[in-house]
């Protein structure tokens, strides 16, 4: 039992990223590991992020006008 | 770290009383304290309110040289704390305005929504774009009596919930902390930040300098996290704190290399890119969706936590812009002996 890996979880959060956890391994699309330096990553699933792949909280920018940054 | 400068005749009152033996406080200290809620303002923004807190505080932390550790626990101190907490508490309250629809299952959306980038007084657009070094360090400075304890005050609230927002507490707790590394708490990222802008990183280094408005950035946190009552407040706090602070740490991020900010310096800042992106979904969906729908009697408290929390950065924020347009410092300065 202790070796088995635990499964990959993502959660998928309205408006915001997935948070992926787990065993998993994040590659370009030339099967390029990318390390992202920490365990529990945020994915960006709006477009908006200047990090990409990762979050960066950008999806904040979207709808309201933030007028006042 | 030493006894700070008072700022009036409570923290006078209160610095010559901890420099002797634990036991009843003077009568001119209690009759001090007594009398706040007549002779404080805004005890959010009260020099002489938030040096003494600050001070009551630090007992609970890394404590003072010269400061018997009896003081802690002492009763009649207590008292002196519960008086000037309850002048600050009645402050924090005046100002904070309950959305009157508001639902509990809608806490999550409203705090994503409330806390978002945005920072009052154009305080972030001015640090991405126009400051200079010195107005770096300055700001860096400020958050030091916070950053070189960033996490501590939230880690009160770990044993005060219980279930799903528990988990999601530690989560990112463990994380704030560097996962259990040595070296890479976020606390020690900010210790070399400040190393690297040239600054002492040891803790309450500027305390003199550092101005009442900043203080009680720290002095919420630890009110909320040191009170039961206030669990969900401290929550409130933390979601606060980690909502919109991924846009916001980058902005920070590339303002210091604007300004010749070296990799290093700048790690702080961007470990919260990555991490706090993680964590304002954690914070606003796991746990305070969570702490919303077990501990229902206590969803407002939340909601009171985080309102006073940007309220507080509020204050704080349009103290430094008011002083930098005045092209002054956003310190204080300091006696001359």
């Amino acid at each position: 039992m202790s070796d088995e890996q635990p499964p990959v979880e993502i959660t998928v959060y309205e408006n915001g990223p997935a948070v992926i956890r787990g065993a998993y391994r994040l590659q370009d699309k030339d099967r390029e590991e990318i390390d992202p330096g920490r365990e529990t990553i945020a994915l960006c699933r709006c477009g908006l992020s200047a990090l990409k792949p990762f979050c960066d909280g950008n999806h904040a920018l979207r709808g309201a006008a933030r007028s006042a940054l | 770290m030493r006894l700070p400068a008072p700022r009036g005749p409570v923290s006078t009152a209160l610095f010559a009383c901890l420099s002797g033996e634990p036991g009843p406080v003077p009568s001119r200290l209690t009759e001090l304290v007594d009398a706040l809620p007549e002779t404080t303002a805004d005890a959010r923004s009260d020099e002489d309110v938030q040096i003494s807190l600050w001070t009551c505080y630090g007992l609970a932390y890394d404590g003072f040289e010269g400061v018997d550790e009896g003081w802690e626990w002492q009763p009649s101190l207590l008292a002196v704390r519960g008086a000037l907490e309850a002048v600050f508490e009645r402050d924090l309250l005046a100002d904070v305005r309950m959305p009157e629809d508001l639902s509990p299952e809608q806490v999550p959306a409203f705090l994503m929504d409330l806390c978002g980038p945005s920072t009052p007084a154009g305080l972030l657009k001015f640090m991405h774009q126009n400051a200079t070094l010195g107005q770096f360090k300055e700001m860096v400075i400020h958050r030091s009596i916070d950053g070189l304890h960033e996490a501590d005050a939230h880690t009160w609230a770990i044993p005060r919930v219980t279930g799903r927002a528990k988990s999601a507490l530690i989560e990112i707790q463990a994380d704030e902390y560097g996962g259990g590394m040595p070296g890479r708490s976020h606390s020690d990222l900010y210790a070399i930040l400040m190393t690297e802008l040239d600054l002492d990183p040891e803790y309450g280094a500027y305390i003199d300098q550092i101005p009442a408005a900043s203080l009680s950035i720290h002095t919420l946190r630890s009110m909320f996290g040191l009170h039961h009552r206030w669990r969900g407040g401290i929550l409130g706090n933390l979601a606060a704190t980690e909502i919109g602070s991924s846009f916001i740490n980058r902005r920070f991020s590339e303002g210091l290399a604007r300004v010749g900010g070296s990799k290093k310096a700048r790690w702080f800042y961007d470990e919260h890119i990555l991490a706090d992106a993680v964590h304002e979904q954690l914070a606003a969906h796991d746990m305070c969706g969570a702490f919303v729908a077990d501990y229902p009697a206590e969803w407002e408290r939340l909601v009171i936590g985080a309102l006073a929390t940007l309220n507080i950065r509020g204050l704080f924020a349009g103290s430094i812009v008011e002083a930098w347009a005045a092209e002054g410092t956003s310190l204080r300065a300091l006696a001359t002996v």
